[in-house]
C-alpha cells in the first residue's frame, strides 16, 4: 500500500511515516501543498493523508486541485481544529474522512484501511475471494478456513491483488505500491514472491489462485 | 489615535451657532441702517419743503419782479457759513436773489435746468468744490401785471449734521449688535454645555465603569442616547459574562487536569521507569483523558457570541453542506440521509456555532442510526425548530436527562459522543433556546432543538 503523507511538521511527519512504514505500507512524505501537489500528480497512492494547515498551498486547495485532475486517491484530512465548518470545508473539497489532531496511530491506520477498501468497493474489513479469507485489521489469511502464514512482503502482495480482484497487475505497479522509490526494482523479486504466494495458498498445486497473464501482470484467478 | 483628531461636537456646533448669528445680525444691521439712512433723507426733504413754502410766503414782487423777501423767515439765511442756503432764479436760470449766507461763500451752486411750476426736486448733491448738500427746488409762477413770470426757489442744507447722526447711529447700532451677539453665543455656550451633558455623562460612567467602580450606567437617557447606553451595556454584560466564562473554563480545566496529572506522574514514576507495560498503558489512557478534557474546554471556551449583532443566517445551506459531508464519511454504510429543510428558514445563530450544532447532532444520528436518518426545520411561533431524527437504538428515558446535563465536567464525561452533545446543549442554551430528546417515527432517537428565527 502506497501513502503519500503531506505534513509540515517535521517531527510528526517523521514519527507517522515510521509507524506506518513499520505497518508494511510504502510512505512518501510532503512537506509542504505545493510538494504535496507534485508527488499526488506524478504518482498512484492508495491512500493520502494530508494536513490542513500547509504552507506554499494548503490542504484544501492540495485536495481539489487533485480533484479538479481527476485523481481519485482516498484522501484523509488531518486537522488541528475539528469544528465542523473546516471539517465540511475539507469534505467539500473532496477528502474523505478527517481526524483531528491529536490522534492515536491506531485510529489512523484503521481510517487508512477503511479508505483504502472502501476506494477499491469492499466496506467490509475482511476481504473474500473465493476460499481465500483476508482479514485487513488483524492481516489474517485464512484458505478454507485454515490459517495461512504469510511474511509482510506476501500479505501485501495478495492484499493488494484481493483489493483489485478482476484486475490484471503488472509487475510494475506492484513495484511501485510495495516498496519505497529508492528501492532497487527487480521485477524478479516481484516473481519470487509470486511464486511463494502460490506456493503457500495453495500447497497442492490444484487451484492456481494466482494467474499470470503474459507480457501484463497478475490477476486473482476466477474462484 | 491615527490621523487628526475630529472636531469635537461642541465646536462643530459653536461654529454652526456662529455662522447663522453672524449672518442673521449683519444682515439686521444693513437693513436697519439703510432704513435709518432713508428716514434722515426723508426728514431732510420735509424741512427743506417746508423752508421752500416760507421763503414763498415773505417774497414779494416789485414791478413784476420778483425781489428779495422783506424779513427773511429764518436767521441762518443771513449768518454766513450758517449751512442753511437759498436763492431765487428766474426763467432764464439767472439769480434773482441770493440768501446772504449763500453769497458769503466761496462755491456756486449749479444751475438747475428749468422748472415747471408747481413741480419740486429733491436731491443730494456731492459736487467738487461744495460741501455735501441737500438742495430742495421748487417751481413757481407768479402772476404780474406784465403777466405770469416762472421762478425757481432753490433752497440747500448743509448734510454735514445728518451725516454725522447717521454715523452715530451706525456706531451705535454695531455696539447694539455687536453686544447681542456676544451674548448669544454665551447662551449658546452654555445651552450646549446643558445639551452635551448626558454624553459627558456617558463618557464618565464608562470610565466608572472601566475602573471597576460600578457595573452599570446608571440614570435614565435621553432618547437619542437610551439606544446608545443599552448597547454599551449590553457590550459591558457580555464582556464580563466572557471574563466569567474564562475563568471558569481556566479554573475548571487547571482543576481536571490535575488528577490524571497526578495519575500519570505516579505511573511514570514507578512502572514505566522498570518497563512495565501496564504502567505504559495507565500513562496512555491518562493522556487520552487529559486530551479530552482539554478539548472539552477549548470547545467550551468557544461558546462565545456576541449577543450585540447576530446576523440572520440561512438554515438551509449548513444542513445540505454537513448532511453531503456525512455521506461522504459514512458512504460504506449506506446510510439514506433524508433532508427537509424550507429554503428562506433563517436563524439567529452564529455561522461557526450551527455547522457546530447541526453538525454534531447529524453526525450522532449518523452514529447511531441504523439506515436512515432525516434532518428537518420548520418555523414555529417561538422560533425554528431543528429535528434530527435516527432509527437507531434511541435513548432511553432514564438517560435523556444524564445526556443533557448542563455543566456537566470533562472528567466526568466519557469519550465520544458525550462532548459533542454537551457542545450542543451549551451552544443551544447560549441562544437561550432549548433541546429535548424523545423517540422519532423512525425508531430511533429524536433530538429537537429549538434556536432564535432570524429576521
Amino acid at each position: 500500500m502506497r501513502v503519500l503523507l503531506v505534513e509540515d511538521e517535521a517531527t510528526l511527519a517523521a514519527q507517522l511515516a515510521e509507524r506506518l512504514r513499520a505497518e508494511g505500507m510504502v510512505v512518501d512524505v510532503a512537506a509542504d501543498g505545493r510538494e504535496g501537489l507534485y508527488h499526488g500528480e506524478e504518482f498512484d497512492y492508495d491512500v493520502a493523508v494530508v494536513d490542513i494547515g500547509l504552507p506554499e498551498l494548503d490542504g484544501v486547495s492540495l485536495i481539489r486541485r487533485l480533484r479538479e485532475q481527476d485523481r481519485a486517491v482516498p484522501v484523509l484530512i488531518l486537522t488541528a481544529r475539528d469544528g465542523w465548518q473546516d471539517k465540511v470545508n475539507g469534505l467539500e473539497a473532496g477528502a474523505d474522512d478527517y481526524l483531528a489532531k491529536p490522534f492515536h496511530y491506531e485510529e489512523l491506520l484503521a481510517r487508512l484501511r477503511a479508505l483504502v477498501r472502501r476506494a477499491a468497493g469492499h466496506a467490509s474489513a475482511v476481504l473474500r475471494h473465493g476460499p481465500i479469507e483476508l482479514d485487513t485489521t488483524t492481516k489474517e489469511v485464512r484458505v478454507d478456513g485454515a490459517r495461512v502464514d504469510l511474511t509482510a512482503y506476501e500479505y501485501n502482495l495478495l492484499e493488494y491483488l484481493m483489493l483489485h480482484p478482476s484486475k490484471v497487475v503488472s509487475k510494475t505497479e506492484l513495484t511501485e505500491h510495495l516498496y519505497a522509490q529508492d528501492f532497487e526494482r527487480d521485477s524478479n523479486v516481484i516473481e519470487v514472491f509470486v511464486g511463494r504466494l502460490r506456493r503457500k495458498l495453495d500447497p497442492a498445486g490444484a487451484r492456481r489462485p494466482i494467474d499470470t497473464i503474459r507480457g501484463q501482470g497478475y490477476r486473482l484467478a476466477e474462484p | 489615535m491615527r490621523g487628526r483628531r475630529p472636531v469635537s461636537l461642541r465646536l462643530r456646533l459653536l461654529a454652526a451657532a456662529g455662522v447663522v448669528l453672524l449672518g442673521f445680525l449683519s444682515t439686521t444691521g444693513f437693513v436697519l441702517d439703510r432704513a435709518f439712512r432713508a428716514s434722515v433723507d426723508d426728514n431732510a426733504r420735509e424741512q427743506l419743503r417746508v423752508r421752500v413754502l416760507a421763503l414763498l410766503g415773505s417774497a414779494e414782487v416789485v414791478d413784476g419782479v420778483l425781489t428779495e423777501p422783506a424779513r427773511l423767515p429764518e436767521p441762518r439765511y443771513a449768518s454766513p457759513g450758517s449751512g442753511l442756503y437759498a436763492r431765487i432764479l428766474d426763467a432764464t436760470g439767472r439769480p434773482v436773489w441770493r440768501s446772504r449766507s449763500l453769497e458769503a461763500t466761496a462755491f456756486t451752486l449749479p444751475t438747475p435746468p428749468p422748472r415747471p411750476p408747481g413741480t419740486s426736486d429733491f436731491d443730494r448733491l456731492d459736487l467738487p468744490g461744495l460741501p455735501p448738500l441737500y438742495r430742495y427746488a421748487f417751481g413757481v409762477l407768479w402772476e404780474g401785471p406784465v403777466g405770469d413770470a416762472a421762478y425757481t426757489i432753490e433752497v440747500a442744507l448743509d448734510r454735514a449734521p445728518f451725516r454725522a447722526e447717521a454715523r452715530a447711529f451706525r456706531r451705535e447700532l454695531f455696539l447694539w449688535l455687536g453686544g447681542a451677539g456676544a451674548g448669544l453665543l454665551v447662551l449658546q455656550l452654555g445651552l450646549l454645555a446643558a445639551a452635551l451633558a448626558p454624553l459627558g455623562r456617558v463618557a464618565a460612567e464608562v470610565r466608572r465603569v472601566e475602573q471597576g467602580e460600578t457595573t452599570e450606567l446608571d440614570g435614565d437617557w435621553p432618547v437619542e442616547l437610551s439606544g446608545l447606553a443599552r448597547a454599551l451595556e449590553r457590550l459591558i454584560e457580555s464582556e464580563r459574562a466572557r471574563q466569567a466564562r474564562y475563568r471558569t473554563t481556566l479554573d475548571d480545566l487547571a482543576h481536571s487536569l490535575k488528577t490524571p496529572l497526578a495519575i500519570l506522574r505516579n505511573a511514570l514514576s514507578d512502572g514505566a521507569a522498570r518497563g512495565d507495560p501496564a504502567a505504559l498503558e495507565e500513562a496512555r489512557g491518562q493522556l487520552d483523558r487529559m486530551q479530552t478534557i482539554v478539548g472539552h474546554h477549548l470547545q467550551r471556551a468557544s461558546v462565545a457570541r456576541n449577543p450585540l449583532a447576530v446576523p440572520a443566517l440561512g438554515l438551509a445551506e449548513p444542513v445540505r453542506r454537513i448532511v453531503a459531508g456525512l455521506e461522504r464519511l459514512y458512504a460504506e454504510r449506506g446510510l439514506c440521509l433524508e433532508t427537509a429543510v424550507p429554503e428562506g428558514l433563517a436563524v439567529a445563530v452564529d455561522e461557526r456555532d450551527l455547522y457546530e450544532i447541526v453538525g454534531n447532532l447529524a453526525d450522532n444520528a449518523c452514529k447511531y442510526g441504523r439506515r436512515a436518518v432525516r434532518v428537518s426545520a420548520r418555523a414555529t411561533e417561538g422560533g425554528v425548530e431543528l429535528l434530527v431524527e435516527d432509527d437507531g437504538p434511541g435513548v432511553p428515558e432514564a438517560l435523556r436527562r444524564h445526556v443533557l446535563a448542563r455543566g456537566a465536567r470533562a472528567d466526568t464525561v466519557q469519550a465520544g459522543q458525550g462532548i459533542g452533545l454537551a457542545l450542543v446543549t451549551e451552544l443551544v442554551a447560549s441562544y437561550d433556546g432549548a433541546l429535548a430528546i424523545d423517540a422519532s417515527p423512525l425508531g430511533g432517537a429524536a433530538v429537537r432543538v429549538l434556536l432564535p428565527a432570524g429576521r
